[in-house]
């Protein structure tokens, strides 16, 4: 197709609209940063478009104002995480809450044996403060144990889970693709992991916003244009990567929020999207 | 002349909002609020959730200004743009849809016709100009696909069209959108 046949089709029009779908809007994304002539095909669709919408314009009641613009530096100040615009991802959060707890206990317990030990003392029950002492610091002793041996053991779970996904990651027939948001204003990202080999899928949500408990995501496979479900995931402040699918071809993948994992298309929003590249890996 | 209201140049904009100065945060809003708000009305139909959507969309384009990217788009695109998403997904959150009825598209259509005698700031005889020169199934279907958020099947399910004649129809109705402008 030629820039002129593209430009005629009427795909632009749509996109400018918002009425795209997640290929279409793919499609034309990719055609915009490859030829100048279609951007400015869009940039006066749009022009026109903004006109249209500004004769809609509604001016909003004059108190709205304040009450905005002191909204958004609230949200500044309670959002350190974004700076500059950028969403930092946070660390995700793993056992070291179950960490913490046992190291507050731990704590805690030691504090509790120096008070009973030192009002016992002041009350001259010298034998009874002992043997409370003793008590307390084995408590606390067997609590620490804990602490270190749960350490332990996470850190060990994470290890072998993560030289799994070095492993699959580092596989010169794995070739990675990256899953850009699809909601503007929204900068989303998931990156695929796709084994050319095996063909086995792995996805990394990255920074995809976390499930509610009655959604789920799914992942689409788009292959001869259509979108096939290629099964479903929660996410939450600890999922990391994922094995997905053994999935033989496609086109592009996508991934949409959905209130049911299992269904034949897609209902909800599509959050994010990417094409493979043809020659990788 | 439709095109009556008079815009800083976007440049100054953007590189106020990219140092992340206050000033252009009020400028950002004394300019657009009016255009984004009545974007917002158009979608959710109700005073006190467009002004939750109206701040909502002023949050979202301030954390987000870093990525606005001037060279893949105009700026007063991606601020409509923004206005508008966080309208339709507010239409779609649960809450929503369980507050307020649900709009037929009879009745979407009838209320997008009716809020233009909504006060608004701008010229009115644009607007009436428009709706006149369009044809009223081009401008249904602008409206249905920016304002109402339809995909091209869903407005050719709810119009009851094949889908190539919606696509055609879409062309159409922008061809003559610029062929009013001019």
């Amino acid at each position: 197709m030629t820039n002129e046949e593209y430009i005629s089709s009427g795909i632009l029009e749509t996109y400018a609209l918002g009425a795209a779908t997640p290929a279409e809007k793919l499609d034309v994304e990719n055609m915009l940063s490859s030829s100048e002539e279609i951007r400015k095909a869009l940039d006066l669709i749009q022009k026109d478009l903004e006109v249209y919408l500004t004769l809609h314009a509604i001016e909003p009641d004059e108190r709205l104002k304040e009450k905005v613009l002191d909204a958004v530096k609230k949200d500044q100040a309670s959002n350190p995480s974004i700076e500059n615009g950028k969403i930092i991802s946070l660390v995700k959060e793993s056992n070291s809450t179950r960490l913490k707890n046992y190291a507050i206990a731990a704590s805690l317990i030691l504090v509790v044996s120096i008070a009973i030990n030192f009002s016992q003392w002041r009350n001259g029950n010298s034998l009874k403060a002992e043997k409370l002492q003793q008590d307390t610091i084995l408590s606390a002793e067997k609590t620490q144990k804990m602490f270190f041996a749960s350490m332990m053991v996470s850190s060990q779970e994470k290890l072998d889970s993560a030289m799994e996904e070095l492993k699959f990651i580092r596989n010169p027939m794995t070739q990675n693709i990256a899953l850009n948001s699809m909601v503007k204003g929204h900068p989303m990202k998931a990156t695929i992991y796709w084994d050319m080999k095996s063909m086995q899928v792995a996805v990394d949500p990255l920074t995809l916003p976390a499930t509610a408990s009655d959604e789920k995501y799914v992942l689409w496979a788009v292959i001869d244009g259509k979108a096939v479900n290629e099964g479903n995931f929660e996410m939450n402040a600890n999922t990391g990567m994922l094995m997905m699918k053994v999935i033989p071809e496609a086109e592009a993948f996508a991934i949409s929020l959905e209130k049911s994992g299992d269904i034949p298309v897609a209902e909800g929003p599509i959050y994010v999207m990417g094409k493979p590249s043809p020659t990788a890996p | 002349m439709p095109t009556k209201i008079a815009l800083p140049p976007e440049s100054e904009i953007i590189a106020l909002l990219k140092a992340r100065d206050e000033k252009g945060l009020r400028v950002l809003y004394d300019h657009y609020s009016a255009a984004l708000y009545g974007v917002i009305f158009r979608i959710v139909l109700e005073k006190e959730t467009a002004e939750d959507v109206l701040q909502e969309s002023f949050i979202k384009i301030w954390n987000n200004v870093a990525s606005y990217d001037s060279s893949k788009g105009r700026l007063y695109t991606w601020l409509l743009n923004i206005a508008r998403n966080t309208a339709i997904d507010k239409t779609r959150s649960k809450n929503f849809r369980k507050e307020s009825k649900v709009y037929s598209l009879e009745d979407f259509v009838y209320t997008v016709d009716k809020s233009h005698n909504h006060s608004t700031a701008i010229d009115h005889i644009g607007l009436k100009k428009f709706v006149d020169e369009l044809k009223p199934e081009q401008k249904q279907l602008i409206d249905l696909l920016y304002f109402g958020g339809y995909t091209q099947s869903e407005a050719a399910e709810e119009l009851k069209l094949p889908l190539g004649t919606v696509k055609t129809r879409v062309k159409a109705a922008l061809i003559k959108l610029r062929e009013i402008l001019k």
